[in-house]
């Protein structure tokens, strides 16, 4: 496949991108009305952004309640989805291996959830309803019924999410799926991770690598329940100190958001990353030059990559979830 | 008579008499190649024979069941064996194989399509007429049940208990039930439903009869518009 960056509304490659789960996250963003103050405007307070305002989302709307003016404006962003607890929906598998479509009013993006009956940061789920065990011995003696595989999805937010975010906008492929390992370069509090966790299901693995010590708290909290997932909180410029608790990895995730993250990408790969292992990075053109225009810096950044024997695959911005940032998937050939 | 044999018979019969002869001395040679062999009876006795497989003790007979057959092909014969038809293991094999979306998908089941199911996800192939200002990608055509799919409740996450769920008693089986109940709420399709016919039925038959059921009680005289 020829390396073209790809822009929004561009052709989304593959096409295979079911059911217009774009469509359904449109119509959230309606009434936002460029009250876009920070880069996101996630709840969890993590990351700055609008954290407190979040009082009157997500209430009924529409349906006459005139006072409200208008049916996006009250809602205040994003997160709720308007998709409410109770409603009903339709699981279907998306185009990725280990990722899933939640269909209703809106689509979702989903993941299957690895620790069914808790959320990681507040995220909604979705619970299957496996039809109640109606065997006899049970009913008669009286005792708790055997426990069914409870199933669980937890919805996967693409404005919290830039791989999410990537995967709506239509990544042909995130080298990531059931069994991989992954090393996730950036991990913060790890609520992204849980969602690769998710992916890489009970026999892959995840390396979340964060520097922070604040934020990898959570990620360790995180990472006590699940147990496919290895902490790390250290620099991920030097992959020496951390070497002895990361193998050979299927892929390489990184969301560190430094000047020099190629170099940081490329110091990885060549340690851990397997020939032909994929590397999906997501570059924020503010972290990398506060001035110069974000194509210019995208360019010059995969440009780095393929210096570090990164082949650029594909690149795509995230627009409507992300401002100036882009995703790049590269694949690393050790020579040649 | 000697005068009757002439030479040639004379020869015949010398001939004749030293095939005799050499036959007999031949014969000979054998019998003393016998003698040398000296040959043995056997005993009487033949030692331990084995035992027939039927023994009679008085009027009965039985047989020895387990002399029957050996001990390899008795154990084959005891177990059950398994006549399989490759064509239909095949088909078995394939069958679950496809009876989930795989490992890729963590064993997504198969839909199982009750007539709700379908009817949700034809509704949902028409979601875009239940909101005018939410848009969709377009969906087109006829509703295909997705292969593999699984219906779930959403749970909201722990603080939107007030704002993002429904109470128990508002929650509905299905998705098509949900928007029923949106309906009966704000009554958004009769009123449209309404509004066409309104506009379609204008200056047709019914409309003309209304009219001129007007005029006879005086309600609209003809030109004053």
């Amino acid at each position: 496949m020829a390396f073209t960056p790809r822009g929004r509304g561009g052709d989304r490659g593959g096409g295979g991108f079911r059911g217009g789960s774009r469509g359904g996250f449109g119509g959230d963003r309606g009434g936002r009305g460029g009250s876009r103050g920070g880069s996101r405007g996630g709840f969890g307070g993590d990351r700055g952004g609008r954290g407190g305002a979040r009082g009157g989302r997500g209430a009924p709307r529409g349906g006459g309640r005139g006072d409200r003016g208008g049916r996006g404006g009250a809602r205040g962003g994003r997160g709720g989805f308007g998709a409410k607890g109770g409603q009903r929906v339709v699981i279907e598998p998306h185009r990725h291996p280990g990722v899933f479509v939640a269909r209703g009013k809106e689509d979702l993006l989903v993941t299957k959830n690895l620790t069914p009956g808790e959320a990681v940061y507040g995220e909604k789920r979705i619970s299957i309803d496996t039809p109640a065990p109606v065997s006899g011995d049970a009913a008669t003696n009286g005792d708790s019924a055997p426990l069914a595989t409870k199933t669980e999805y937890r919805v996967w937010n693409p404005f919290r999410s830039k791989l999410a975010a990537g995967i709506l906008g239509g990544l042909e492929d995130i080298h990531m799926k059931p069994g991989s390992k992954v090393l996730y370069l950036g991990a913060a509090s790890g609520t992204s991770v849980s969602h690769v966790a998710d992916i890489v299901g009970p026999t892959g693995t995840v390396f979340a690598v964060e520097f922070s010590h604040r934020s990898g708290r959570d990620l360790i909290n995180m990472a006590t329940h699940r147990t496919n997932v290895i902490p790390i909180i250290e620099d991920a410029r030097h992959p020496l100190k951390y070497r002895m608790l990361v193998s050979m990895v299927d892929c390489i995730f990184a969301d560190v958001a430094q000047p020099d993250q190629a170099r940081i990408v490329g110091l990885n790969a060549h340690q851990f990353l397997k020939v032909g292992g994929g590397v999906v990075v997501s570059i924020k053109a503010n972290c990398i030059h506060s001035t110069a225009p974000p194509e210019q810096v995208f360019a010059r950044e995969v440009g780095k990559l393929r210096e570090e024997r990164i082949k650029p695959k594909e690149q795509l911005t995230l627009e409507p979830f992300e401002r100036d940032h882009a995703m790049v998937v590269g694949v690393y050939q050790r020579s040649g | 008579m000697d005068e009757d044999l002439s030479d040639t018979q004379i020869e015949e019969l010398l001939a004749r008499a030293t095939a005799r002869l050499q036959q007999r001395a031949n014969t000979k040679e054998l019998a003393t190649s016998h003698a040398k062999h000296h040959f043995t009876f056997p005993k009487l006795n033949p030692g331990k024979l084995e035992k027939p497989y039927i023994s009679t003790k008085g009027d009965v007979a039985t047989v020895d069941a387990k002399r029957l057959l050996e001990e390899k092909q008795r154990k084959k014969a005891n177990t059950v064996r398994k006549v399989e038809d490759p064509v239909t293991a095949k088909k078995a094999a394939l069958e679950v194989k496809k009876a989930t979306a795989g490992t890729q998908w963590f064993n997504l089941p198969r839909t199982d399509l009750t007539p709700q199911l379908k009817r949700d996800l034809q509704l949902l192939k028409m979601r875009n007429v239940l909101d005018p200002h939410r848009h969709y990608k377009k969906d087109g055509g006829k509703m295909q049940a997705p292969e593999y799919s699984q219906v779930g409740t959403i749970i909201e996450g722990p603080t939107e208990y007030f704002s993002g769920r429904i109470e128990n008693k508002q929650r509905k089986k299905t998705f098509v039930e949900e928007v029923l109940t949106g309906e009966q709420e704000t009554g958004r399709f009769k009123r449209k439903y309404g509004e066409l016919q309104g506009r379609k039925t204008s200056g047709k038959k019914a409309f003309y009869k209304a009219m001129k059921a007007n005029r006879k009680i005086g309600g609209v005289k003809k030109g004053s518009g």
